[in-house]
């Protein structure tokens, strides 16, 4: 008998909450990094030129494609780094039980992603501007962008960045349940392509499971399977968990 | 160079996770309610900088059409067909030809010597009958484009004058073209219909120039420039 009943939705509620102010390093990190993949970008992502005796032409290229690369490492590194002792030991401080914990880190995990989201296509808007003040260059913009294009745009570089973070944490929690795991996951991802190289003399692996969400073109399967992907790896990483000790 | 470049990078990524994990540092580095107001800075920033960006007038936009694939490659068709029509004297039907620029000039004597001071440019003259006592010079060019983006307007027509019987030919002022294309991130291409035909790219394609001259047909003609019949 108990004089207040605290609901399960209750504790993630609060734990969320509390996640969101005390785990602000990783929007420092998201900001560092965007900065340094817009420096990057700013080199440009490829060009070419040539020329006639009546003519000569110099393109480049710019995107925001590289800045996006880093804003998944981020995701992939914060969601390992959000499984370290450190900070489970933080929802200690609460009345809660490991699922809790669990829903209220994939909670800020996707939270997070929607912030990455939204200032990657801040910083690529960004780096568009700059690239706008280089002079004596015409400017092309590949295609013009509707609303729509725009809005499916945006949540489709959420849930990218949510799949790393479901993957990071899948990775993290693998490595909390056995150290072995730091080793054997390099291990496995690099002996996976020089294995591939060496039977099919090219490394497929890793671009074929890239490619099952890369080349869907309906946006709505492709918001099905990286959902399912996601969840696929969280419950596996709630499933491994559970077999942890308490403050292990 | 690049190894320095590769480390710095590496100290860059270790500072921005260090930052996050108190792990590589003692202390939380930059935590609190201090990062909170960089990050409002750094996102007010952004916003600006996003806002700036669609207001700021793009001057110098390369102005032209984007063709599709299968416009290239028809396009690609007729420029391969087209030296032959004009060859054969069949300008008239010949698709893909745009016509640049047209001028007549009074023909006194019964000889044209034409003097052409470049190259690059394909001369044909043709002998009308029904033409008496002038000289019709037509510039034609095929398509050219690069990057999928038609740019044939961009090549002038070369300079063209008769003193005496002379026909002079002067080339055109030499075209370049420097650009910066921005490309949408991938996300954004990727549900688009067709979305990555602008990733791929055609690279360039330089259209043949043909300057067409019809003369009287007792004209008797000299230098350079093909006659066709």
């Amino acid at each position: 008998m108990y004089l207040t009943k605290v609901s399960l939705w209750d504790v993630v509620k609060k734990q969320f909450r509390f996640k969101m102010k005390s785990y602000r390093g990783m929007f420092t990190s998201l900001m560092m990094l965007q900065i340094i993949g817009i420096l990057f970008s700013l080199g440009g992502e490829g060009g070419g030129g040539g020329g006639s005796e009546t003519f000569s032409y110099d393109m480049n290229y710019y995107s925001g494609n590289i800045i996006l690369a880093f804003m998944m490492i981020w995701a992939f590194i914060s969601a390992i780094v959000v499984t370290t002792q450190a900070y489970r030991f933080d929802d200690y401080a609460f009345v809660a039980n490991r699922l809790s914990s669990h829903l209220s880190n994939i909670l800020f995990l996707g939270w997070a992603s929607v912030i990455g989201g939204v200032t990657f296509v801040l910083a690529s808007q960004s780096l568009k501007l700059a690239i706008l003040f280089q002079k004596d260059r015409e400017f092309i913009e590949s295609q013009p962008i509707t609303m729509l294009q725009m809005a499916e745009g945006l949540t489709a570089t959420i849930l990218y960045l949510f799949l790393f973070t479901a993957l990071g944490y899948l990775v993290g929690m693998l490595v909390q349940r056995n150290k072995a795991f730091i080793i054997i996951l390099p291990a496995l991802l690099f002996g996976s392509l020089f294995l591939n190289v060496f039977l099919a003399s090219e490394s497929t692996l890793v671009i074929d499971i890239g490619q099952i969400f890369v080349r869907e073109t309906s946006f709505l399967l492709f918001m099905l399977k990286v959902l399912l992907a996601s969840a696929l790896a969280y419950a596996i990483s709630v499933w491994i968990s559970n077999s942890l000790e308490v403050r292990k | 160079m690049s190894i320095i470049f590769l480390l710095f990078f590496i100290i860059l990524l270790m500072v921005s996770f260090g930052s996050f994990s108190n792990r590589f540092f003692g202390a939380r580095f930059m935590s609190g309610s201090g990062i909170t107001k960089v990050f409002a800075g750094y996102l007010i920033i952004l916003l600006v900088a996003g806002i700036l960006s669609f207001m700021v007038p793009v001057e110098d936009t390369l102005e032209a059409e984007y063709l599709t694939d299968k416009e290239i490659e028809e396009n690609d068709r007729l420029n391969n067909d087209i030296y032959s029509v004009v060859e054969s004297g069949r300008i008239e039907e010949a698709e893909g030809l745009t016509k640049k620029e047209t001028w007549d000039f009074p023909l006194k004597d019964k000889l044209l010597d034409i003097k052409f001071m470049g190259q690059n440019v394909m001369i044909f003259v043709e002998k009308v009958e029904s033409l008496d006592g002038k000289v019709d010079v037509t510039h034609y060019s095929t398509y050219s484009y690069m990057d999928n983006i038609d740019i044939t307007d961009r090549f002038k027509s070369p300079e063209i004058e008769l003193s005496e019987s002379t026909l002079k030919i002067y080339p055109p002022d030499h075209v370049n073209i420097k650009h910066v294309k921005y490309k949408n991130a991938f996300p954004f291409t990727q549900f688009s219909e067709g979305g990555e035909q602008f990733n791929g790219g055609y690279g360039m394609m330089q259209g043949m120039e043909f300057i067409y001259i019809t003369v009287p047909a007792d004209t008797e003609v000299t230098g350079d420039g093909y006659v066709i019949n």
